[in-house]
């Protein structure tokens, strides 16, 4: 489901299969329980379709707090996508189905927001070079979930690194600017917790060596 | 229990198929809507059981999307009010939920009603106070996102409020310091507003 990681306003999703209900991926940086929610939910829709005689499910919305989560049968699972509250279910599903998806524009970016993103992918590069790259990428993940919420539907980790999907919009500049900096001070004081406060140091060193 | 004529009055401006159901059960569907009576009783109690289940996350409305039907519904405290649309169009337009918003279980509460069954906003410092022992440089950044991903209104706070922002406020600490810390701090989050 790489698509879903360069979708526009896409937090996080799952995919759920449609058989036992079972959970089978769970990606991005949602804070909800969008495992539960996805399987839960989409069972409980199928037994309404029915009752109901609705024909074939297209999908199923939730409004939650600040965000919705957009459940869409695909193939022989679900897939549940969490976006912000105001985004058009529909034009997701159409997204989802459309064979274009997803040739889209290069995000415009920043100068100050790429290269704060780019010290944040050598800081988990070098993070994550003597223990786990992995440990580091979920970290990295958690923070924007719970420190960068609105900053993260912009935002996608690919391949291990931390990447804009949309331009953000420039009246937010200073949002983003704020998000990104939590987000690096957070990863810098779980590294000197982990490894102790010297070989910490000497990493942020190479990281601030090789942006120069 | 909400009036019958409600329902039809909301069928009259224009809402497709209104009904509605209590969370203790019992079901009422408009005129327009009477030969799904049966379905729609059964379509509350899925719905309110799969909520229990799910318990922490307040789903505000649901929406399911067939190819012949669709379905809306807002849920509030004391059960739902839904719509059943036929055929279903591409997109839910945006008249119809703001009628299902016009529907109201019991009559809107008067001012001092209101005023009692608030609480006062100040257990959210004690809140946020102790969460600071425990996410430290992070508190404000934190907090304020919780209280926004959770759609929380501090001058209009609810019991029920202070019960999700203590979950969310957990399940974040869990993510940035570890689940035995987000486990301490539900506690003693728990303790203090008991």
């Amino acid at each position: 489901m790489d698509m879903l990681d360069r979708m526009s306003g896409v937090i996080g999703y799952v995919t759920v299969s449609a058989d036992d209900g079972k959970v089978e991926e769970v990606k991005g940086s949602s804070a909800n329980a969008l495992s539960d929610l996805t399987a839960y939910f989409s069972s409980a829709g199928e037994v309404i379709r029915n009752s109901f005689e609705m024909g074939a499910l297209k999908y199923i919305s939730l409004v939650y707090g600040n965000n919705r989560l957009v459940i869409v049968p695909y193939h022989d699972k679900y897939l549940g996508i969490e976006t912000e509250r105001g985004h058009d279910p529909y034009a997701l599903v159409q997204q989802l189905g459309s064979p274009h998806y997803p040739a889209k524009e290069v995000a415009d970016v920043p100068r100050a927001l790429s290269s704060k993103m780019a010290q944040i992918n050598l800081l988990i590069k070098e993070f994550g070079s003597t223990s786990d790259m992995g440990h580091w990428a979920e970290l990295l993940n958690q923070s924007l979930g719970v420190l960068g919420r609105d900053i993260a539907p912009f935002l996608a980790i690919i391949e291990g690194s931390l990447v804009f999907k949309d331009s953000p919009p420039p009246e937010r500049e200073e949002d983003f600017s704020k998000g990104l900096r939590y987000v690096v001070d957070f990863l810098v004081k779980r590294a000197v917790e982990e490894m102790g406060s010297s070989q910490a140091r000497a990493k942020v060193q190479n990281v601030i060596e090789r942006m120069r | 229990m909400v009036k019958k004529a409600l329902l039809n009055g909301a069928a009259e401006k224009g809402l497709p198929m209104p009904f509605a159901a209590s969370i203790s059960g019992d079901a009422l569907a408009s005129d327009a809507a009477v030969a799904y009576r049966e379905q729609i009783g059964q379509m509350a109690m899925v719905i309110f059981e799969t909520l229990k289940a799910l318990g922490e996350v307040k789903i505000e409305k649901i929406e399911i999307r067939g190819d012949r039907k669709s379905i809306i519904i807002k849920l509030n405290e004391d059960g739902l009010f839904g719509s059943i649309i036929e055929p279903a169009d591409d997109i839910t337009h945006p008249e119809l939920w703001n009628l299902l918003d016009g529907l109201r279980m019991k009559p809107a509460a008067t001012p001092a009603e209101r005023r009692v069954a608030l609480v006062d906003p100040v257990v959210l410092d004690k809140i946020k106070t102790i969460l600071g022992e425990y996410v430290g440089d992070f508190t404000d950044r934190i907090f304020q996102n919780q209280l926004k991903n959770q759609n929380i209104k501090v001058e209009e706070l609810h019991a029920e409020d202070v019960r999700r922002i203590i979950l969310a406020l957990s399940k974040a600490t869990s993510m940035i310091v570890g689940r035995s810390k987000g486990r301490e701090l539900s506690k003693r989050l728990t303790e203090l507003v008991k």
